[in-house]
């Protein structure tokens, strides 16, 4: 007697049931440097891992000892805008802390606040004018001016089929020289991943 | 036989049984749940709408999109931004389908699968996400979900290589121009443009969409910007122009005049086609139940035929089986268009996009193997039946029965707080500030409804976007 249908039947609903009863949230915690891909998107690793490489490959460069042997001092940069050009939704924020960090971090070059920081420096200075001791109150008009920007944008190309995707970034930064407009730095780093989903699951 | 020993000796199947009625009971239309909820988004009580909204599975896409587009409508952008944000993710994983879910649906519901979203839902998901962003004032974010839109329609482009409907998007395509354009990327702006002009040529009659009447002027501008002129602009659509002309005309209306900003209005109407679920009755005859038992592919795709009516005459029924199919059912939207005032300049909408259309023939593209499916789960639940009672009895064959009638339930799953149609309008206006206003204007050319925008701000090269969505 033929009897797979009612086989089926019952060993499909059993592994439906068995299904609906194993989601289980698990939390746990982890390095902050730990490589962990989920879903294939740019993350805080590619973030850390392009800023420092990037920064690394800027400081390497001519330009820095240029500048030293011209005006016997550290440079002093600012990172200006990184455009996401790209199609995922990018913590640019993010991306400019951990350039700022590499660069500080560095000791190579100094780097000055950006010009929405500036303005909260600068009404606090206002603030102190008012509110503050003599002994405590902090200058105005003696900020450092930057020499150099950073400017940059992140890129994507993606390529799908069905169950497979490559996805290939690529970050631009330009470190322009402020007084001349030159580029004194054009550096880029690529990355590229491959993601794949399977058809059939269990 | 009495009815404790019957269920001592069958315990085992009781478990199984008690998941189908569980598996029904949690089958309660999605409309019905939703209609409440529509009602409020018809009186424009969106807030109230959305607090409606039930609160449901954070891993349910279907879900998710409706909890994003009441969430948008009620200006909690952010919010809804994060539930679009998932069902996105929850989508792309369920392309991976798993056996034991379609084994269990073949046996009892489709609505046993996950809902992934059709290819239109899917793509309106980032036009919505555009908005949301656009109303964040995050530019750069609003053209990542152009991006993202742009990708999504290169996907269903080559899923659906030589399907006959929505093989791509025109609307979905002139949006993306609109903000590429916007966001100072003419040459991608120039692409969306050009796909846009094709597919409205393809498919605007078929869904009964027109283009907006400053694509050509658009296609022409982007063009001048990217470094072509507009009469070498073979690529594209554009009829070729005399060199003279299509200067003047770049002159006179399609380029961007120096002072000049824009205001785009967005303009939602109606409800989309939803589904509904139709019983038919399929009979099967007594000299049939052999081609049943082998499961013969052309006797189950011949079965779907019988829906439609069939003469038995003459011959024995062994058993009529009962199944459930989806079927559409559209209300058309109250408003045919809209008259949008800004200051003293007038522009009337035009109906860019039909939801309705595009999901009723994305449906009647399916019911062939919607019917084969829904035919040969059915049969498979007869003789399922039958062996049961053969080998247990009738007490047990009855119940297999009943939980087989109990689980047949079409899937009429679809993102209900969607607009039935999409219309847009542009207008290029000197940089200032005016009174917007608009007027809705009924089948009968009476006004159904007035919108007052108040005090907009037009700057100077860039858009104001207006958005409104209306009966």
């Amino acid at each position: 007697m033929r009897k797979w249908y009612i086989s089926a039947f019952i060993f499909s609903l059993a592994l439906a049931l068995a299904a609906a009863g194993c989601s289980k949230k698990v939390v746990q915690r982890v390095e902050p440097d730990e490589v962990i891909d989920l879903s294939g998107k740019w993350n805080d690793t590619d973030s850390r891992l392009v800023s420092e490489e990037m920064i690394a490959d800027c400081l390497n460069h001519p330009w820095l000892t240029k500048h030293a042997t011209k005006y016997s001092k550290d440079p002093v940069v600012i990172v200006g805008a990184i455009r996401n050009k790209s199609s995922e939704h990018i913590a640019v924020g993010t991306f400019i802390s951990d350039i700022e960090r590499a660069l500080v971090n560095s000791g190579d070059v100094s780097v000055v606040a950006s010009s929405l920081e500036r303005q909260d420096l600068r009404e606090e200075k206002a603030d102190q004018a008012r509110f503050s001791t003599i002994e405590s109150l902090k200058k105005q008009g003696v900020e450092l001016g930057a020499d150099y920007m950073l400017t940059g944008q992140i890129n994507t190309i993606v390529d799908q089929e069905k169950g497979e995707k490559v996805v290939f970034y690529q970050t631009d930064l330009n470190l322009i020289d402020i007084e001349t407009n030159s580029k004194v730095w054009l550096g880029q780093k690529k990355i590229k991943k491959f993601i794949e989903r399977k058809r059939v699951s269990y | 036989m009495r009815l404790c020993e019957v269920i001592g000796r069958h315990a085992t199947l009781l478990p199984c049984l008690a998941f189908l009625l569980l598996v029904t009971a949690s089958c309660a239309p999605h409309i019905a749940d939703m209609s409440l909820v529509r009602e409020e988004m018809a009186r424009g009580n969106y807030e109230c709408a959305h607090s409606l909204l039930k609160e449901g599975d954070e891993d349910d896409v279907l879900y998710l999109m409706e909890k994003g587009l009441l969430s948008h409508y009620a200006g909690l952008f952010s919010e809804s931004n994060e539930a679009f944000e998932r069902a996105e993710m929850l989508a792309d994983d369920l392309y991976t389908k798993s056996i034991s879910r379609e084994a269990a649906a073949l046996l009892t519901s489709d609505l046993v699968l996950d809902y992934p979203g059709s290819d239109m839902e899917r793509a309106m998901i980032h036009f919505y996400r555009a908005l949301n962003y656009i109303n964040l004032g995050m530019a750069e974010d609003a053209l990542v979900e152009s991006r993202k839109l742009s990708q999504r329609l290169v996907v269903v482009r080559e899923e659906r290589e030589g399907k006959r409907t929505y093989y791509d998007d025109p609307f979905l395509q002139y949006v993306s121009g609109l903000l590429y354009e916007w966001g100072g990327e003419p040459n991608d702006a120039l692409i969306s443009y050009r796909a846009a002009d094709r597919l409205y040529s393809e498919l605007g009659s078929e869904y009964g969409v027109v283009p907006p009447p400053t694509l050509k002027c658009d296609i022409e501008r982007t063009a001048k910007a990217v470094g072509i002129a507009p009469w070498e602009d073979e690529a594209s659509a554009v009829s070729p122009l005399p060199a003279e002309d299509a200067l003047k005309r770049l002159d006179k209306g399609c380029a961007r005049s120096e002072g000049y900003g824009e205001v785009v209005l967005i303009l939602e109407l109606g409800f989309v086609a939803h589904k509904e679920e139709l019983v038919l009755h399929i009979p099967i005859l007594e000299d049939e139940t052999s081609l049943a038992e082998s499961y013969d592919e052309d006797f189950y795709l011949g079965l779907a035929d019988r829906a439609y009516g069939y003469d038995v005459a003459g011959r024995e029924v062994a058993y009529v089986l009962s199944v459930a199919i989806p079927h559409h059912v559209h209300k058309k939207p109250l408003a045919r268009s809209g008259l949008l005032d800004v200051g003293e300049a007038r522009v009337e909408t035009v109906r860019t996009q039909d939801l309705s259309a595009v999901a009723g023939r994305n449906l009647n593209e399916r019911m062939p193997r919607i019917l084969a499916k829904t035919a040969a789960r059915a049969a498979v639940k007869y003789l399922a039946k039958e062996k049961a009672e053969d080998k247990w009895g009738g007490f047990v064959g009855a119940l297999f029965d009943i939980a087989g009638s109990a689980t047949e339930h079409a899937d009429t799953r679809s993102w209900l707080s969607l607009p039935s149609e999409i219309h847009l309008a542009r207008l290029p206006l000197p940089a200032g500030t005016y009174d917007a206003s608009l007027r809705l204007l009924g089948r009968d050319g009476d006004a159904v409804e007035t919108v007052d925008f108040g005090r907009i701000e037009v700057i100077e090269a860039d858009i104001t976007f207006l958005h409104h969505r209306g009966p």
